[in-house]
């Protein structure tokens, strides 16, 4: 089945018609999202209404770690079954993950500073997604970096899948090491910590943020396949 | 520490929440915005492209 939505005529059919339905789930789950997040969700006893800014810290670190993953995962395809469409999924998610990435390391920032009293701590939670955000921002720099966009892809196919190893040092270097950032609290054996009113906007927002990544992608996915195919044509036109 | 339900009668943490949202908001719709613009510029030029050499825009 892969394999059949794998090819570009047929990616980009399918690709136009779910796109209209995934940018109306992410505005219904902005829209009720973003009013439980603001409006209708309680304070938090202890940290007020900085609690809010767990709506877009939380969903944009889970974003930043899934954009990672699914790009590795394209980038192992792409240079295992040389599959073109996986490539250009994997450019295509790069700025998307790098902005979720940015999103987290800034809102937690923000956070940080009213909750511990320092906008910044060296420890390895914040050390290991700065790293990410890093990756990213090597990915596409990398990959720009040659001229034949061949040997681009797959230099930065494999930093992507050599990075890859910070995903589960992020994901528990809160478990590993002593760090001022709090265990998880709602991806746990024993079930969320946090009070289903709060569950509600974190999961909405969660949500839209998803949307928000599968109809960018797809757009972004379609724009590198009219590349593709604009090179490919003044190739042709080049030699005829 | 705040004890209002009500997002309007947040005065102590104002300046930490609302930039957290606006920043993210000037993030995720700049990043729309660039994208649209790119899958724009990019369907005009192959458009052209193809219909500069006929019988050449149905194949993927």
């Amino acid at each position: 089945m892969l394999h059949y939505f794998a090819n570009p005529t047929r990616f980009q059919r399918l690709s136009r018609r779910v796109e209209p339905w995934l940018l109306a789930a992410m505005l219904v789950c902005f829209g009720a999202g973003l009013y439980f997040a603001l409006f209708s969700s309680p304070v938090d006893y202890q940290q007020g209404h900085t609690v809010r800014i767990m709506y877009i810290h939380v969903p944009a670190a889970w974003m930043a770690l899934f954009c990672y993953t699914a790009m590795a995962v394209s980038a192992a395809v792409a240079l295992i079954w040389k599959h073109a469409l996986a490539d250009v999924a994997a450019k295509a998610t790069a700025p998307i993950g790098a902005a979720f990435t940015f999103l987290a390391l800034v809102t937690g920032s923000l956070w940080g500073k009213p909750m511990w009293g320092t906008w910044w701590v060296w420890d390895a939670r914040l050390t290991s997604v700065l790293v990410l955000f890093f990756l990213y921002l090597g990915y596409m720099a990398l990959r720009d970096a040659f001229d034949e966009p061949g040997r681009g892809a797959r230099a930065s196919a494999i930093l992507v899948l050599v990075g890859f190893v910070n995903v589960p040092i992020i994901k528990f270097s809160v478990d590993w090491w002593n760090t001022l950032h709090q265990p998880s609290s709602v991806l746990r054996m024993d079930g969320p910590t946090i009070h289903p009113d709060m569950l509600t906007p974190l999961f909405l927002m969660a949500a839209a943020f998803q949307f928000y990544y599968f109809w960018l992608v797809l757009l972004r996915i379609r724009r590198e396949l009219m590349v593709n195919r604009t090179r490919a044509l003044r190739h042709r036109q080049a030699s005829a | 520490m705040e004890n209002s339900n009500t997002i309007m009668s947040m005065t102590e943490h104002a300046g930490y929440v609302w930039p957290s949202y606006g920043i993210a908001a000037l993030v995720l719709i700049g990043l729309v915005v660039l994208s649209l613009r790119a899958f724009r510029k990019s369907r005009d030029e192959l458009e052209r492209l193809e219909a500069q050499m006929p019988g050449k825009s149905d194949e993927a």
